[in-house]
């Protein structure tokens, strides 16, 4: 039983060490139309990148100081609301990226089949 | 509402003041527009209930502004490793040799121990823990000044620049003897023990224009085993010299002479009498202070002498006796 909670924890940690490189890629890919946050968290649940708000926050601020995204507070709605969109910086990161994600990807599914794993596609939830 | 806004106040506390403001007014919205969809749903307004579930699953206000600081350490994870070993060197090599003298004193000498008792007791060890507490915190002062020193630089990549594995301490023979060692060893304790074994056959210890610090007579009777210690030391350290190997049965014969040495000291102290010192044109009240602090300080050194005497018997036993280790380890000095 302790094992087998510990292999969970194991687990999460490493889903979340796999899942943070990604939410970069993500969040810059969903805000080439502008945005505001809680917008953006439901969009992005919706496609499956399930995110909270005490991640996407500060990821947003860090992005927006490295230059990669620009925002402006607005009123809609009668309320204030800081919109983000991807700067012109953050697209070439974000095509730099992507080529960098599809590397890895042909990598990861080479290593699979040479491994016997067959395709990503082909990998079962369950092993 | 209420709820909402001492929720934001307890945020707002431990952000950084530059950004307060700003980071403030985007949490306040999101949790507001994360409220009126509920309210939809619900087709009314939330209830205090729901505004403190609600406020719950953001997280406590610490741990919610912890997020927007950027991450701050006293030492960091690539000095920590440095300053957790030299932090229980300075415990071992500072506290634990204080522990030992004081154990010593308590066990072995009379007055002392009447002296330290009750209140003193935890007086003495309120000394040894301020001393351990010293000691952290010089190590940590120096640890955290360069690390600061590493930041203010902001090169990163300084441990990684200048090194070669060239550079890295040869591998260590630990079953080798150094012949500086016990070269050493020879030449000091030959002079030591010449000048030892003359003060307690003369039973003066210092004189000098008209000063004169001597020993009392019953220090006599250790003449001989000083003499024996001071041969088999010499013996251990010529046979180390001439055959500079570890063996079960050299790490035996240290341990039966470190022993000898606990005992011989363990005795010394034991029929311990005051040193007599005298001083031409000096207080006798003074006089008998400055005997006090020469009988002080050699009772302390005995103290230290026996008890690390007895450590070493230990150590050098359980060499003797364990179980033969891979003959090469890595020299753990500089290996960072």
């Amino acid at each position: 039983m302790t094992h087998g909670i510990q292999s969970d924890s194991v687990l999460d940690n490493l889903r979340l060490e796999l899942r943070r490189g990604c939410l970069v890629v993500a969040v810059l890919a969903e805000l080439r139309t502008e945005q505001y946050g809680y917008t953006l968290r439901k969009a992005l649940t919706e496609r499956g990148v399930e995110i909270d708000e005490g991640t996407l926050y500060p990821l947003l601020r860090r992005l927006e100081t490295q230059g990669l995204l620009a925002s402006e507070w607005r009123e809609e709605d009668k309320r204030n609301k800081r919109f983000y969109r991807i700067s012109r910086e953050g697209k070439q990161v974000l095509r730099q990226l992507l080529v960098e994600w599809q590397t890895i990807s042909a990598s990861i599914e080479l290593i699979l089949q040479e491994s016997g794993y067959g395709t990503l596609r082909e990998v079962p939830a369950s092993s | 509402m209420e709820l909402l806004e001492k929720y934001l106040q307890a945020v707002k506390f431990w952000l950084p003041s530059a950004q307060q403001n700003d980071i403030i007014a985007e949490l306040r919205d999101d949790i507001r527009s994360q409220a009126e969809e509920r309210e939809s749903a619900l087709g009314r307004s939330l209830n205090e209930n729901e505004w403190e579930a609600l406020l719950k699953q953001r997280g406590r206000p610490l741990l919610v502004a912890e997020k927007y600081l950027p991450p701050r350490w006293l030492i960091g994870p690539i000095l920590f490793p440095a300053y957790w070993f030299v932090l229980r060197l300075a415990l071992l090599c500072y506290l634990l040799p204080w522990v030992g003298v004081w154990i010593g004193l308590v066990i072995v000498n009379p007055a002392y121990r009447a002296q330290h008792l009750g209140l003193a007791l935890f007086g003495d060890i309120l000394f040894l823990f301020s001393h351990a507490v010293f000691a952290m915190i010089v190590v940590t002062i120096v640890f955290a000044a360069i690390e600061r020193g590493i930041e203010q630089g902001k090169d990163g990549n300084w441990l990684d620049k200048d090194w070669s594995p060239r550079k890295l301490p040869r591998v260590r023979d630990k079953r080798r003897i150094p012949r500086a060692k016990s070269g050493a060893e020879f030449i000091f304790g030959t002079i030591f023990g010449i000048w030892w074994l003359k003060i307690l056959w003369t039973l003066t210890v210092f004189e000098t224009g008209g000063i004169r610090v001597t020993l009392p007579s019953s220090w006599h009777k250790f003449f001989w085993p000083f003499l024996g210690l001071l041969i088999l030391n010499l013996s251990l350290s010529a046979i180390d010299f001439a055959r500079p190997y570890w063996t079960r049965e050299r790490f035996g014969a240290r341990a039966v002479q470190n022993l000898l040495s606990a005992i011989v000291f363990f005795f010394v102290l034991k029929d311990f009498a005051p040193v007599l010192a005298e001083v031409p044109a000096i207080l006798p009240q003074d006089l008998t202070s400055l005997s006090g602090v020469i009988t002080f300080g050699l009772t302390v050194a005995f103290a230290i002498a026996c008890v690390v005497g007895l450590i070493n018997a230990f150590v050098n036993t359980w060499r003797a006796l364990r179980r033969e280790d891979s003959p090469v380890r890595l020299n753990h000095r500089v290996a960072m």
